[in-house]
């Protein structure tokens, strides 16, 4: 009996596991495809939860940056009525060749504007029809190529907030508000706000500030490499080659990779991206001239930190959401700080079978509250910022000021003009992005840091430090100057016709003599201007947190040795093989004023402790260039000068302004504009100290250079100022930057008086 | 001396029977691993739990199962007793089941089954009156303590495993069919008259939603609706390991534990499925054939008894994953993540192979011929 008792129990099991096995046959065989299509229909999506980006403010807490919401309007594609528009019409837009597309949208758009939904809805919102139209088009196709036909797409922004609220009640599915609304005034239309980020003081501190964008075509074929974007259609990896084709070659050579048509994979794009700046400087100095190609890639250094998946969010579906990032300015630089932390929400549409079709309903799975961006505190106060700004632009159509406190490094000013609206910028830009791209004045260069210009006779103030510290010429030394210098049978004039006569370095500096300088160079030598050249930060990245800095260039130590001796002469006046950054210049100057080369600084976190540049040693050099912006100063470098060294050129300097003959007394003396008082008259007791520079240049006008710091005994503010083709040094560059001064001080006294 | 003890087990070990259990180890660790991914410490668990099962099969293999009988009262005492301190402990999701010791958590039910099981073997193998109808009282008794105090937990699922495999293994025993129908008519019945008063709201709520899913949608029968789903999409091969989207997007609730199979299910399809399903029924199969094997009374209970739990256990959890069957709770035997359950289940293996190992004697007919 019991084998047999044994072989039932054995039955029943079969029997179950056979039932197990009739209803997977039912459920995967007989329905499969029917799960599986609930299964993609079923699926959620992540609905992203936008965190507030963080404020950018002046020093005085005035907002130069912040979100605020706009209000517009969102297209479910599945709902939205069409009557003479198919949505087969609308996919087939992603199969057309590009030409094509643009022609077939635009026709699609007009039919769309006849559709009564549209024409109700442009009603009831106050938008223009065929803006709408072309919205919702844009929606639709988003809709179709991302499988988000349940979703909300955004079609169009900008609405008035009051329409909006209205609308948002005319709009809401039924029952859901509770008011026993009969049904939806229009079905597949859904209320929707986002964040734009305004700049409500617009071309103000426009480069400093920078503005948003979205992803470039190379950075997100980056990232789809890495599987963060598996379904995205993106432009191709050559985008991404295109960049570094010239320097394809030297880059693989120098990289030890095999071929110089090696494929660009992803391993060797993240191990370029993560270079340290050993290898970076290897890199730089066998690339030759490629190198600035190379680096502006390199530039995208925000790129690494997306690759590892920190800073971008991505929904399940591959969809990239994220579109406000940082492209220039503090924006960018800050942007890690300014974004917070995206927060999510997973949404389930539920898998009801009824009469064999899901019924939709929402219900919320899993959610991560977003955290806002931190603010970023600017040190530039925006009374002064405006001030230099309007006072450049009195003065010429293109050029730089750049204002520092010498004793941190803080900027406390920095224009570039001509500037820019950034609220044209975004991604439904207000303005014309284009226009501001192909404008030939260049617009979006910040001529303060990416500016490169020879910078004439200013550079002789670093001439004659060097001079006199090396002993190639004594404090009171007399040189004659007869207004002409011959080198290998060419005569290099001066300034003055009939020469200055005897003049001593102080008074060389002061009339801005060249023959003075030309001796000087010769007696120095090119290594050891390059060498001062470098103690100073001329030529070389300030480490500014602005991107997209320029280094500029003077001829290295070995290069020096091969100079002709004209050249040399040339380099003693500033002129010849040497470029340098507004920037740079103005930190040669705080340098001067005392003695401590700083990094300079644009901001810093909001609420911090540190004062916008409490100073923190680092013998070595620059900090290393890598994740994040360190918050704290960093000396780059300590020039202590000899004390007779100092006597001489403060002389000099000062005299530049206030000794009659000084090239920028009338600056300083006469009044810059009829009805204003001049800055000697308005000031009498601050003295400044200041240097005039006329860089020649070929095909136009010189650069007119001024730069210094002031008040000389006691500085609080270095500055340079360069207008482009302005012409004289005294006459143009000079007269603005007293009117700038004087500005500063206006502002210094009312604000110690408060 | 070794050697020849070595040798003797491995002409006669089973080997058929612990390819089975490989195959279905193989199955958790592969799913698992899909399930919770590669880098969470899930799957690196498994694999511990494994380990420490395969110590606990080699020592319950080892220690012949005659010397585990003879103890058995002692052991069910204990078993018994370590049931009440569990009723003190924290709830974990409503249920004290769990002693958290902190690095690792033991849930005593699962060895109780194994330790009833002796006791009844014991029992049942020492005498006979569980033939006539007044002597199945002892026996229910013996299943009923273990069970109401599970039941108080409340741990529904474990406790119901008790049931059936108390009737298998009478019935293997040889009790009269009638008897045993009596007795089960009357547990229904007394079920019914206690559903109202002793069931907790969500066990209530878990069979109104398994009879009605579509108002149950978000919340009570969100689980088996998603695993429904899951498993349909499945198809023929499925979506592939690593890639099935309900799996992959975390959208099945306890996909690694009671509902392991849905995540087989969607991503090796039907094909997978069967196999699982095959190397199941030939894990029964094996076991069973150790107890036609076996003709020593005890030894045949045991077997009959451990291989009842394993296979209604795995039944039933397969029911609830295709919907047969309300939600229960219960984790599937080899596959499905679990420590204790793991344990367990290795022991239980332990002891099957143990009896088919040793033929001890027995004298007489075979005692279960009615």
């Amino acid at each position: 009996m019991y084998p047999r008792r044994v072989r039932v129990l054995a039955g029943l099991f079969v029997a179950a596991l056979a039932a197990v096995a009739v209803q997977l046959v039912r459920l995967q065989l007989v329905h499969g495809g029917f799960y599986a299509e609930l299964a993609r229909e079923g699926r959620v999506w992540d609905e992203l939860e936008s965190a507030p980006r963080g404020r950018i403010l002046d020093a005085r807490g005035r907002l130069l940056a912040c979100d605020e919401p706009a209000y517009g309007l969102g297209i479910v594609a599945r709902e939205f009525p069409l009557g003479l528009v198919r949505p087969s019409d609308v996919r087939e837009l992603a199969s057309l060749p590009a030409e094509e597309r643009s022609r077939a949208r635009a026709a699609l758009s007009e039919r769309l504007e006849a559709e009564a939904a549209v024409a109700a809805l442009a009603t009831l919102s106050g938008c223009d029809r065929g803006e709408l139209a072309r919205g919702v088009l844009a929606a639709l196709e988003k809709a179709s190529r991302y499988g988000s036909e349940r979703a909300a797409e955004p079609a169009i922004f900008g609405i008035d907030h009051e329409a909006w609220l209205r609308l948002e009640v005319l709009l809401s599915p039924p029952g859901r508000r509770g008011t026993g609304a009969a049904g939806s005034a229009i079905p597949g239309v859904r209320c929707i706000f986002r964040a734009r980020r305004s700049y409500p003081f617009g071309s103000a501190a426009c480069h400093v500030l920078g503005h948003l964008g979205e992803y470039e075509p190379a950075e997100l074929e980056l990232l789809r490499r890495f599987g963060l974007l598996p379904d995205a259609d993106l432009a191709r990896a050559s985008g991404l080659r295109e960049a570094l084709r010239g320097a394809w070659p030297a880059l693989a050579r120098e990289l030890g990779w095999p071929g110089a048509d090696d494929e660009l994979s992803t391993e060797r794009v993240v191990s370029l991206l993560s270079m340290d700046e050993e290898t970076r400087r290897r890199l730089a100095s066998s690339s030759g001239p490629a190198w600035p190609q190379i680096e502006s890639f390199l530039e995208r250094g925000a790129l690494a930190r997306l690759a590892e998946g920190e800073l971008v969010w991505v929904n399940s579906r591959g969809h990239l959401e994220d579109r406000r990032i940082g492209r220039m300015g503090v924006e960018r630089s800050w942007n890690e700080r300014l974004r917070g932390r995206h927060g999510y929400r997973v949404v389930i549409r539920n898998v009801t079978v009824e009469d064999g079709r899901p019924v939709p309903e929402l219900d919320y799975l899993r959610a991560e509250h977003p955290s806002a961006g931190g603010d970023v505190e600017l040190g530039l106060d925006l009374a002064f910022q405006r001030a230099v700004e309007t006072i450049l632009a009195s003065a010429g159509r293109r050029g730089a000021a750049v204002f520092l406190n010498p004793a941190t490094g803080s900027i406390l000013a920095l224009a570039s003009i001509p500037g820019f609206d950034p609220n044209a910028f975004g991604p439904s830009p207000r303005g014309d992005v284009a226009g501001l791209l192909a404008d030939p004045e260049k617009p979006l260069l910040n001529r303060a840091t990416q500016g490169l210009y020879p910078p004439g006779s200013v550079f002789k103030v670093l001439v004659a430090a060097a001079a006199l510290e090396e002993g190639a010429i004594a404090p009171d030394e007399r040189i004659e100057c007869s207004g002409g210098y011959e080198v290998d049978g060419r005569i290099f004039r001066c300034l003055a016709e009939g020469g200055h006569g005897p003049l001593d370095a102080a008074g060389a500096l002061a009339q801005s003599c060249n023959v003075f300088f030309y001796q000087a160079a010769e007696r120095l030598g090119a290594r050891a201007i390059a060498r001062w050249s470098r103690k100073f930060g001329l030529a070389a990245r300030t480490g500014v947190d602005l991107p997209g800095e320029a280094a500029g260039s003077v001829p290295t130590e070995e290069d020096a040795d091969h100079l002709s001796r004209r050249t040399l002469v040339q380099l003693g006046i500033g002129q010849g093989p040497i470029s340098v950054t507004p920037l740079q210049v103005a930190g040669l100057f705080a340098c001067l004023a005392t003695g401590v080369l700083h990094e300079p600084r644009a901001a810093r976190p909001a609420g911090s402790d540190a004062p916008l540049g409490s100073i923190e040693r680092s013998p070595q050099g620059p900090e290393a260039r890598g994740r994040g912006r360190s918050e704290t100063r960093r000396v780059l470098r300590v020039n202590r000068l000899s004390d007779a060294t100092r006597r001489v050129l403060l002389a000099g300097l000062v005299g530049t302004v206030h000794d009659p003959k000084g090239t920028a007394h009338a600056a300083f003396a006469s009044p810059p504009a009829p009805g204003e008082r001049s800055f000697a008259g308005e000031f009498p007791e601050i003295k400044v100290a200041g240097k005039t520079g006329t860089a020649e240049r070929p095909g136009g006008p010189p650069h007119s250079w001024f730069a210094g710091f002031a008040p000389a005994e006691d500085p609080e503010v270095a500055f340079a100022v360069v207008i482009e083709g302005g012409g004289s040094g005294g006459r143009v560059a000079a007269p603005a930057a007293a009117r700038m001064l004087a500005a500063y001080f206006r502002l210094a006294r009312r604000a110690a008086a408060e | 001396m070794g050697e020849r003890v070595v040798s003797r087990f491995a002409r006669r070990m089973d080997w058929f029977l612990l390819a089975c259990v490989a195959v279905l180890a193989t199955y958790g660790v592969l799913f698992v691993g899909s399930a919770q991914g590669a880098e969470s410490g899930r799957l690196g668990k498994q694999i511990l739990w494994i380990g420490l099962g395969l110590v606990g099969f080699v020592g319950a293999v080892y220690i012949d199962y005659a010397r585990l009988l003879r103890h058995a009262r002692l052991l069910y005492a204990a078993g018994i007793a370590s049931l009440l301190p569990v009723l003190l402990t924290r709830p974990v999701n409503n249920a004290r089941s769990w002693f958290d010791l902190g690095f690792l958590k033991i849930q005593p039910s699962e060895f109780v089954k194994l330790l009833w099981i002796l006791a009844m073997a014991r029992h049942l193998g020492t005498q006979e009156n569980y033939k006539r109808l007044a002597g199945l009282w002892s026996p229910l008794a013996l299943t009923i303590l273990p069970v109401a105090l599970i039941l108080v937990q409340p741990d529904l699922g474990t406790a119901m495993i008790f049931i059936p495999a108390f009737f298998a293994v009478l019935y293997a025993a040889g009790a009269r069919g009638a008897h045993l129908a009596a007795v089960g008519g009357s547990g229904v019945v007394l079920a019914g008259v206690l559903w109202g008063a002793l069931m907790h709201d969500y066990q209530k709520r878990r069979i109104a939603a398994w009879l009605d899913p579509s108002l149950y949608q978000a919340t009570d029968a969100y689980q088996m609706t998603m695993a429904r789903v899951a498993i349909g999409s499945g198809g023929l091969t499925g979506q592939g390991l690593g890639r099935g989207m309900l799996n992959k997007l975390n959208y099945v609730p306890v996909k690694d534990t009671d509902l392991i199979f849905s995540v087989i299910a969607e991503e090796w399809g039907f094909i997978g499925c069967l196999g699982l399903l095959v190397v199941l029924g030939l894990l029964v199969a094996s076991c069973l054939e150790v107890a036609r094997r076996t003709r020593e009374p005890q030894g045949r209970l045991v077997v009959v008894g451990v291989t009842a739990i394993l296979g209604f256990q795995s039944l039933v959890n397969l029911w609830v994953a295709v919907g047969l069957l309300p939600t229960t709770g219960l984790t599937l035997p080899f596959v499905s993540y679990g420590g204790s359950s793991m344990l367990s289940s290795f022991l239980g293996i332990g002891l099957v192979v143990n009896v088919g190992l040793r033929q001890h004697p027995t004298f007489g007919p075979d005692p279960f011929s009615t």
